[in-house]
């Protein structure tokens, strides 16, 4: 007898029970698909609604006078540059097309390359490109983060050399700055997953430069708290990326993720709607007071 | 006298640079404005150094574990790729001058390695969620309701195929992150600091020990 002679109820789970226990075995097939076949194979599913954060800061940087100067934190890993690096050559793109001056630094080691690839993508070249050092320069890497903003914002020459070992205070691109400090830029703009919070600290608050954010979605809920004193807009992950792509005209790898972001998330909804159901009704089967 | 050097002496510098980068701040005053200009140079190419350290660190670490054959394989991958990239990299700058920003094999490692792998290894964090959130999002409570609404619309509403299901899901996504998220979140922030100035105070006066890695 199975059990060892105990008597053991052969128990039959009912439909309701199999839906909230669904093997996630399953869970990762179904995302996998829901994730890959897009990619592979785009579907062309609508681009959706241009979020306010977005179109906030497209404004603001289409409202922006000629030569005006937008400092670039890149806070990426390779982790986060899947959902922030699009977004940041959206910008670039569109920093490029309005004249205005472009200064890149890394707070992360990891995030120098993609301060090289932003330029490649939208420049063509990085220090040898015409522009270089009249409206584009890339400082390279600054440790310590905020006190490494702190300082770049208190000196422009904080970095006496950029990332090619080139010499910053001969360059064309900081000659008429006035004060040589954060009162001179019109807007930071912070990309990664970590928070701007400390951008805010140590230029909007202090030099009155408005901050802005091309960040992880997750993130998002954290910037909030700053809108729209001290952040003027921001993009939220690969839709936020993909949203700037389509207003500069320009899509590229965020837009062509849509498809299976708006799947990927259909599908986790799916899953959760399946299992609440699952719940509600195997409750409903369990007599009162049993 | 070692009791003083060891627990004073570490609380006196601590506030003298507190007070002199809180002075910088609030006053406009060349010559303390420079020197605390030259303050944050000093802690920037301090954390240059750090990257050295971690390296040292790194490697006797994992020469450790290949000497008593824990991680062999594991230990001789990172080292091997570690020195062949900062040996390659120096090596490149000292003699070729090509900044290591500019190197095309250093770059090559990055994005043929790195950055598929790191990239990898974050977007496998998609299933956790699919799965974690069909096995917890359980509308068992009333707080539990509220948060599996909230996290519905705004996932629906945040996600271009929102907009095409239901367009005022795209207005509810806002209205949840722009009232009560940012609501709430003001509240932590601003809990967060007071307890952070809090804990400066205490700091500074010497009230709190434990960042002299003693654990007083």
């Amino acid at each position: 007898m199975n059990g060892g002679g105990w008597g053991v109820a052969s128990e039959t789970k009912s439909l309701y029970t199999k839906l909230q226990e669904i093997d996630v075995r399953y869970v990762y097939l179904l995302i996998w698909i829901v994730v890959s076949i897009p990619i592979l194979w785009p579907i062309g599913l609508p681009p959706g609604v241009i979020s306010e954060e977005t179109t906030r800061l497209y404004q603001y940087i289409d409202n922006l006078p000629q030569r005006s100067i937008i400092v670039m934190i890149d806070d990426t890993g390779p982790a986060a540059a899947a959902e922030c690096h699009s977004g940041e050559i959206a910008v670039l793109y569109h920093c490029m097309m309005k004249g205005l001056r472009v200064l890149f630094y890394a707070s992360r080691t990891d995030a120098v390359p993609f301060i090289d690839d932003a330029m490649m993508k939208v420049l063509g070249k990085t220090s040898d490109q015409p522009d270089y050092g009249k409206l584009y320069v890339n400082l390279g890497y600054i440790p310590q983060g905020e006190i490494g903003l702190a300082g770049l914002a208190a000196n422009i020459f904080f970095k006496s050399v950029d990332a090619y070992g080139k010499d910053t205070e001969t360059m064309n691109f900081f000659a008429d700055l006035p004060t040589k400090t954060a009162r001179d830029w019109s807007l930071v703009i912070y990309y990664g997953a970590s928070n701007v919070d400390w951008v805010v600290r140590q230029v909007t608050d202090p030099y009155g430069c408005p901050t802005a954010g091309g960040v992880a979605a997750v993130l998002a809920s954290r910037i909030y708290p700053y809108c729209w004193d001290r952040v003027i807009g921001f993009l939220t992950g690969l839709a936020g990326s993909a949203q700037y792509e389509v207003l500069v005209k320009r899509p590229g790898e965020a837009a062509a993720g849509m498809d299976a972001q708006s799947l990927g998330h259909l599908a986790i909804i799916i899953m959760i709607v399946l299992g609440n159901i699952g719940y509600f009704a195997s409750r409903r089967k369990i007599p009162r007071g049993g | 006298m070692s009791m003083v050097i060891k627990r004073y002496i570490p609380i006196v510098i601590l506030a003298a640079i507190a007070f002199f980068m809180a002075g910088d701040t609030l006053l406009l005053e060349p010559v303390l404005n420079d020197l605390a200009s030259s303050g944050r140079s000093a802690v920037t190419i301090i954390g240059s150094f750090a990257v050295i350290l971690s390296v040292v660190m790194l490697s006797r670490l994992h020469v450790r574990r290949i000497q008593r054959k824990t991680t062999v394989v594991e230990s001789s991958v990172l080292l091997t790729c570690m020195w062949v990239t900062i040996i390659w990299g120096l090596y490149r700058f000292a003699v070729e001058g090509v900044s290591p920003a500019a190197e095309a094999t250093v770059q090559s490692i990055f994005y043929g390695i790195v950055s598929p792998g790191d990239s990898t290894i974050y977007s496998i964090l998609a299933f956790f969620i699919a799965a974690a959130a069909y096995r917890a999002f359980r509308a068992r409570s009333l707080e539990a309701t509220l948060l599996l609404a909230a996290g519905v619309l705004v996932m629906l509403g945040k996600a271009p195929i929102g907009a095409s299901i239901w367009l005022p899901l795209v207005d509810i996504q806002n209205w949840i992150m722009l009232v009560p998220n940012m609501a709430g979140s003001r509240v932590i922030i601003m809990s967060a600091i007071i307890a952070t100035i809090a804990l400066y105070i205490r700091i500074i006066f010497g009230y709190e020990r434990g960042w002299m890695g003693r654990g007083e």
